[in-house]
């Protein structure tokens, strides 16, 4: 109890030094660490009563953190994803730059929200093989660094699998079940065209006003366990197949995969490309307690 | 650190009204700025019946809060408030490309203290027929592109729009009635994030758009703004 109670001085006694001394002695009492609600009136607080953040609001209280970062530079052929020729994908993932990087890691605690965005601009390169065409996709997804501040162990964000998890081995064409696709954006590589006045349909590459299209994102995530985050990044693989595993042969039955093509799969012919640029990514974390 | 009184009177000082004036005045001055010191930290005491209240505007439907300003804008029902981008009111001279504000993809916000802002937007864009088959120098097909844009008032900058936010949607061959894909139809997503060092300004924060093309339809869109002051 904070609120400060002080007695009037009395008309018919002396004024003593003590009696007088304890009208402002009161109040030092009340200002030594004892302010608290029952000094603040209804809606009492606003903004300048608050120590926000100089520059930024950025004060641990609702927002933590908001960093941005380009994908690839301006222009055409700013980062190249490559479909690998090899019998037995998948490559390394590509890493489309640039990451956002927590220089000295920020320390998340349960509770705290993590939003990530991105958007990008793509082209797809390939040479069109119509009998032998099939679905094939790129995968676009994010990764995070949680382990130091040399950023040199990126994997992937909770929820998202990297194409090589569910499904892998000697012999079979890697993939991830689709419902470890929570921080991915896929790309089809073929787009349907029809030309004015035919009356055929064709899968060909795009023509070049056509081709760049934009491809965007999200991913959310509630903190679970408190840790350090020293970086996130977008990588990009593929091309994917999707498949369905209807007897089990997998693992479980009717479980619908995205895999790894190999150089057999049909309608894969290289060279088969995904250009990324002019994108850009954001990151947000915020504090819910 | 508590408040301090200039004078503590002893048994046989003389009462004088300018002691008893500092103090007062000492009092008056802390009052208006309560030091850490002062404030109990041992358990928390501000609820929601503490903090200034919110006010809603409806018809920007924006919420100015304590803790932020966070609204937006949506097309509401198909057609009810469909926006454009045409090569009609981008390429306002002969093969000389500008960018305008996307009609009613903006929101002012007056930023009350320094803050980090948020703006995104969605939008469903159909590419219909480019039959005039007037096309600008060096462009091999129509083109539609998006950009968040910032319009600063106050510094007097105009609207700024950012190259690396850049969504591009594809149009349909030059002199060709038929539209690109079979439904013509396109997402677009972007956002944006920045600091804002200047509090207590009024900014704009919208989408920009170009187009080489004779129309791109916004059929379905929505922008929306996060500032944070905490």
């Amino acid at each position: 109890m904070s609120e400060i109670e002080n007695d009037r001085l009395s008309r018919a006694s002396r004024l003593q030094p003590a009696t007088l001394n304890e009208k402002f002695s009161d109040i030092t009492a009340a200002t030594t660490a004892a302010i608290d609600g029952t000094n603040v009136a209804r809606e009492g607080i606003d903004l300048p009563n608050l120590d926000t953040n100089a520059t930024n609001g950025q004060s641990d209280i609702i927002l933590r953190s908001m960093l941005s970062a380009s994908l690839g530079s301006s222009g055409p052929g700013s980062v190249t994803i490559s479909f690998s020729t090899s019998s037995s994908p998948p490559a390394a993932p590509t890493y489309i730059g640039n990451e956002i990087s927590y220089s000295s890691g920020i320390s998340l605690v349960a509770g705290d929200i993590i939003r990530v965005y991105w958007s990008m601009n793509v082209e797809q390169v390939f040479t069109p093989n119509i009998a032998l065409i099939r679905e094939l996709w790129w995968a676009l997804w994010l990764q995070w660094d949680i382990t130091s501040a040399a950023r040199a162990n990126y994997t992937e964000v909770p929820g998202q699998g990297n194409f090589n998890d569910d499904i892998t081995g000697a012999g079979k064409d890697s993939g991830s079940d689709v419902t470890s696709m929570y921080g991915c954006s896929l790309v089809a590589q073929y787009i349907r065209v029809i030309d004015v006045g035919a009356t055929t349909l064709q899968y060909a590459q795009a023509p070049t006003g056509l081709r760049a299209q934009a491809v965007n994102g999200s991913w959310y995530y509630r903190v679970t366990t408190n840790t350090t985050l020293y970086g996130l990044r977008m990588v990009g693989g593929g091309l994917l197949y999707p498949f369905c595993d209807t007897t089990g042969a997998l693992g479980t039955a009717n479980v619908n995969y995205l895999r790894y093509a190999n150089n057999t799969t049909p309608g894969v012919n290289a060279p088969q490309q995904l250009i990324v640029h002019e994108g850009k990514m954001s990151a947000i974390i915020m504090r819910d307690n | 650190m508590a408040y301090t009184p200039a004078k503590t009177w002893s048994d046989g000082d003389i009462l004088n009204a300018t002691d008893v004036m500092a103090n007062l005045d000492g009092v008056k001055q802390y009052s208006r700025h309560l030091e850490t010191g002062a404030l109990k930290t041992s358990t928390p005491w501000v609820d929601t019946s503490h903090v200034m209240e919110g006010q809603y505007e409806p018809t920007t439907n924006m919420h100015s809060m304590v803790t932020g300003t966070y609204g937006g804008q949506n097309s509401g029902g198909l057609f009810s408030r469909a926006t454009f981008a045409s090569r009609w009111n981008t390429f306002r001279k002969s093969y000389s490309e500008q960018s305008i504000l996307l009609p009613q993809t903006s929101l002012t916000v007056d930023l009350r203290r320094k803050a980090s802002v948020f703006f995104q937007w969605w939008m469903q864009v159909q590419v219909k027929d480019n039959l005039t088959g007037l096309m600008p120098t060096g462009s091999l097909s129509p083109r539609t592109s998006f950009w968040f844009a910032i319009n600063d008032t106050v510094a007097g900058t105009g609207v700024i729009q950012k190259s690396e936010t850049k969504q591009g949607v594809p149009g349909p061959s030059n002199s060709k009635s038929g539209q690109v894909l079979l439904d013509g139809t396109f997402n677009t997503n972007g956002f944006y994030t920045k600091s804002s060092t200047t509090g207590q300004s009024s900014v704009g924060f919208g989408i920009t758009c170009r187009c080489t093309g004779d129309m791109a339809h916004c059929l379905a869109w929505g922008v929306s703004v996060e500032v944070f002051y905490l």
